[in-house]
């Protein structure tokens, strides 16, 4: 299953749009107006319950595919180098789908999603150049400590949305050649 | 020289406040909470050195560090040319783990034309869970040393090196690497059963 989360109004619901188009498992969710609270750090997750998160917000709605969608497409802007507010509180709160037992990835410590299959695909909409190296280490740093096939790909909100599909299939060849 | 320090952490009691208060008892300067204090904008604006401290939530601050940022980012005139230090702290032994954070705090900057003058990693920080410094398995004496220095650095409104805190990184590589991951799956399983939840429960938000 595909899950396209958006922190805007235009490249994600055109990319789900085409992508449905050619019959693919894949769900919606635009963001923007979405309460996502912080994570309080308050170990609810770890020593009140087993991985659930005690903030009654709009991430309950969302829990679920993100848990279980094998490709994640994140589409938003990108602010100082990191991801808006909305995408980073959504990934802050994962914390819950993360996997209890910590990994090795043959040199170092890592900590892994549940779903160790799950591609995420981080389009990041109308960057300026000076934020590209800083979001791409942030990816990159997200990929080496989930072990997860995170990647980054810069998009224009003017782009063909044709080739934004293939972008994303091409960047995603694992999860499309199993499907 | 006015100093404001920012709590970066939801939690009040942790080491991220335990961080601002080691950095206020050498410089002075007011810790302002970013969680539930509408004057943290305000403050900026009157502070002539702003030192951010905060946790490393997957790779970077939290996503409140970032709605700072850009309600800031509304008053580049009034924040051009003030000073600006950054602290991150996380639990993977790692410094380019939590390192995003000051990469970010740094990009700020220059977008804003403030300076930025440096920033501090801490590896391992959870495990003091507010204590003082010291009292970092391995490491602890000189992480408390090395981030006096990075303080002295502040209160002399000096840029700080990158090599001071790179000097805590601990080779927690290969083996010795893996040993620690089952350990600490042990230790995480152990606390859960103690507490009668069975951590081979099924995700509660896994549908089938």
């Amino acid at each position: 299953m595909i899950a396209i989360i958006s922190d805007e109004n235009v490249i994600g619901k055109q990319l789900y749009e085409s992508l449905k188009l050619d019959d693919e498992d894949i769900v919606y969710h635009n963001i923007v107006n979405q309460d996502i609270s912080t994570c309080m750090g308050c170990d609810y997750c770890y020593s009140k319950s087993f991985l659930e998160c005690v903030i009654k917000d709009d991430m309950q709605g969302l829990y679920s595919d993100l848990l279980e969608a094998n490709l994640l497409v994140l589409t938003g802007p990108v602010c100082f180098g990191s991801y808006s507010e909305k995408i980073k509180k959504m990934l802050d709160r994962m914390v819950v789908l993360g996997d209890i037992r910590y990994g090795f990835d043959g040199k170092e410590v890592t900590a892994n999603f549940q779903n160790k299959e799950q591609h995420v695909y981080f389009m990041a909409v109308d960057v300026a150049a000076e934020d590209k190296p800083v979001i791409d280490y942030l990816v990159t740093q997200n990929h080496i400590i989930t072990q997860n096939q995170f990647t980054c790909h810069f998009v224009s909100s003017n782009d063909d949305i044709a080739a934004l599909k293939e972008v994303v299939k091409n960047g995603s060849v694992d999860y499309f050649s199993k499907s | 020289m006015d100093q404001l320090i920012i709590l970066a952490s939801p939690r009040k009691k942790g080491t991220s406040a335990m961080l601002c208060e080691t950095l206020q008892k050498k410089n002075g300067g007011e810790i302002v909470h970013l969680f539930g204090d509408q004057s943290v904008v305000d403050k900026c604006l009157k502070a002539q050195v702003i030192t951010i401290i905060g946790p490393c939530y997957i790779n970077s601050y939290p996503g409140d560090v970032v709605a700072l940022l850009c309600q800031l980012a509304q008053y580049q005139t009034q924040l051009a040319g003030k000073k600006m230090y950054a602290v991150i702290q996380g639990g993977m032994p790692y410094m380019h783990t939590h390192d995003h954070g000051i990469k970010m705090i740094e990009r700020f900057c220059n977008t804003m034309h403030m300076h930025y003058m440096g920033g501090f990693v801490l590896g391992g920080g959870p495990i003091l869970d507010g204590k003082p410094l010291n009292n970092l398995p391995f490491n602890g004496k000189k992480a408390a040393a090395v981030f006096d220095q990075f303080a002295t650095h502040v209160s002399l409104c000096q840029p700080t090196d990158d090599s001071l805190y790179q000097s805590l990184e601990m080779p927690i590589k290969g083996p010795f690497a893996w040993g620690l991951a089952k350990f600490l799956s042990h230790m995480k399983i152990k606390q859960l059963r103690q507490k009668g939840i069975n951590p081979n429960e099924k995700s509660p938000y896994a549908r089938s």
